[in-house]
């Protein structure tokens, strides 16, 4: 077993404190090898205490991973704020899953229009992206659809999987969102009857 | 039904096209379209169409079958798999049953012996068919879980694989009972034969090896199942954190807060940056030079106050008001100064002082509206006089 930190460590490095995540299944060939390296022998190990040596918790999902720190500059309202935005965006995708009778979940391969022909026959799935404010201004329903995707894509939930078609793949770091979501407990005595 | 004289005939048929029939036995339980075959007959139309009215296939629309009587046979010969169900596994175990109660019957040694040797083959049989429905169904089952997209449809199959795989278990279930009954027993110990016993050994070999599979199998798709359960509940769980967040009751109705508080993930965070000094044999290079340069006069600027970008300077005659002179005649004043002065009005505009840089035919046009629009406090005679080359009236103030 090797005791020396693979070459790769500055970009993996890089990729992580940007707050993106390294997936398994990522289209960009060079993330894509940054996951093998991280795979690799005990290179996971290495990498974990030596970031750890530097403040940073090298973390490791459902095959994918990212940074946590033991404390971050933002303040639970900010985080709030951060996730409300995502819980918009997931609600979205999900109900875009749901009417076509698939699941909108890792490995899922979609294009904009697809998304945005759905907007056209499920009035309430146009509801819910007209009620998505990203900006101020008003947007055209596939621009906004484009700019969601956009959304997730910086984050580094979806990649592009065929430029040419424009068709979008939903990444393993995806399970980040779905275990936040998943972790939390609500009460149930506030249940509606109407879900 | 076969179309043939002689057996000899129908094995120069089978022989002639074995490519089709070999394609057809294959893809069985798949559909083939006419145009699928026309490759194994060099696209010869009449090779098919002399097959089908030979009776060695079946037309039914655009679709081609293998007769359903070659199929049996082929399978027969082949030892290839049966499709396991309720039919197949009862008429088995009937089967067995009647084949002993022959068996024992019978007193004739040769007559016994082809007995035996049946129950043997439809013991092997059942043994392979066993593995061969297992695998197949494992197959499907990961297939439909990977392929299928629609969740609704990925439930059917499921569902459908679920109950083949049940029938599979019932049959197992059917066969070790059968083969603990006391008519298995009582048969097997009048035969005393070798063979029958090795048969026996490798079935329940068969049979251990299919249970392992089979539990196996049943927890796949039980996972599956739940795969999609929980895809569904978390859909449901996504759309009430949702409303509860319309509602601002979120954060009272969850533990968010808490989760959220002891979610220090860099994805919530804002982007690390990291300040670091330079090196000093690195500030000794040229490189570094031009770098010091460029930081001294950013320096300087942010001295001077220049850091914050500011427009261009107004320049001060940029506020002298410009008196911008655009003139006009006004025909009323002119013939007001016509007719204080008298005389013609053509020559009066073509000496007036303030006239000079017109040109005689913008002196024209103003002449010509003046006479039309003040005709009523003007005179003309019917005298006309000819200047350069134009002739015009002779127009005067009207004598009151």
């Amino acid at each position: 077993m090797t005791k020396i930190l693979p070459i790769e460590t500055q970009k993996i490095f890089e990729k992580l404190t940007k707050g993106h995540f390294i997936s398994y299944d990522n289209e960009d060939i060079e993330i894509k090898e940054l996951y093998q390296v991280i795979d690799a022998n005990n290179n996971y190990e290495l990498l974990l205490e030596y970031f750890l040596h530097i403040g940073f918790q090298f973390i490791k999902g459902d095959s994918y991973y990212y940074f946590a720190k033991s404390e971050i500059n933002k303040s639970t309202e900010d985080k709030l704020k951060s996730f409300y935005k995502w819980i918009e965006i997931m609600n979205f995708f999900l109900s875009f899953g749901e009417s076509i009778n698939e699941h909108f979940s890792v490995g899922k391969i979609f294009t904009p229009n697809d998304i945005f022909i759905q907007c056209k026959v499920n009035n309430a799935l146009m509801e819910k992206l007209n009620t998505i404010r990203l900006t101020n201004s008003i947007e055209k329903p596939l621009d906004k659809i484009n700019r969601l995707i956009d959304e997730l894509r910086r984050a580094t939930f979806v990649d592009v999987f065929n430029d040419f078609r424009d068709e979008y793949k939903v990444v393993a770091a995806y399970h980040y969102l779905e275990q936040l979501i998943n972790t939390i407990d609500i009460e149930v005595e506030n249940e509606d009857t109407t879900s | 039904m076969f179309n043939f004289d002689t057996i000899r005939e129908f094995i120069e048929i089978l022989n002639r096209e074995r490519k089709v029939i070999d394609f057809l036995f294959k893809k069985r339980k798949r559909i083939v379209s006419y145009d699928n075959l026309l490759s194994f007959v060099e696209y010869k139309n009449e090779k098919i169409e002399y097959l089908l009215q030979e009776g060695f296939l079946i037309k039914s629309g655009n679709i081609i079958e293998l007769n359903d009587e070659l199929i049996d046979f082929f399978e027969k010969f082949s030892n290839a798999t049966e499709e396991i169900n309720n039919e197949y596994t009862n008429g088995l175990i009937l089967d067995l049953k009647t084949k002993i109660e022959i068996f024992t019957e019978e007193k004739r040694p040769d007559k016994r012996n082809e007995y035996l040797l049946r129950i043997e083959t439809s013991l092997r049989k059942i043994g392979k068919n066993i593995i061969g429905n297992i695998n197949q169904i494992r197959i499907n089952i990961e297939d439909v879980y990977v392929t299928e997209k629609n969740y609704k449809i990925k439930k059917i199959k499921l569902d459908e694989y679920s109950r083949k795989a049940n029938q599979i278990e019932e049959l197992i279930t059917n066969i070790t009972k059968f083969l603990k009954s006391d008519e298995w027993e009582y048969f097997v110990k009048i035969a005393e034969d070798n063979v029958l016993i090795y048969v026996i050994i490798n079935l329940r070999k068969d049979i251990t090896l299919a249970w392992i599979n089979f539990a196996d199998i049943i927890q796949k798709i039980i996972d599956f199942h739940n795969q999609m359960r929980l895809q569904s509940e978390f859909y449901k769980k996504v759309q009430k954190i949702k409303r509860l967040k319309d509602q601002h009751t979120l954060t009272n109705n969850s533990n968010i807060e808490k989760i959220l508080t002891n979610e220090n993930s860099i994805f919530f965070a804002n982007q690390q940056k990291f300040t670091t000094q330079l090196s000093i044999p690195y500030l000794q290079t040229d490189g570094a030079f031009f770098l010091i340069q460029r930081v001294i006069k950013n320096l300087k600027q942010i001295k001077s106050g220049l850091s914050v970008k500011s427009a261009e300077d107004i320049l001060d005659n940029q506020f002298i008001e410009k008196e911008k002179a655009i003139s006009t005649i006004s025909s009323a004043k002119i013939k007001q100064l016509f007719t204080e002065s008298g005389g013609e009005l053509f020559d009066f505009i073509q000496n007036f002082n303030l006239f000079e840089e017109y040109s005689l035919e913008q002196k024209t046009t103003l002449f010509c509206k003046i006479a039309s629009r003040f005709s009523d406090e003007l005179i003309h005679n019917g005298e006309f006089k000819i200047f350069d080359d134009i002739e015009y009236a002779v127009i005067r103030k009207k004598q009151i």
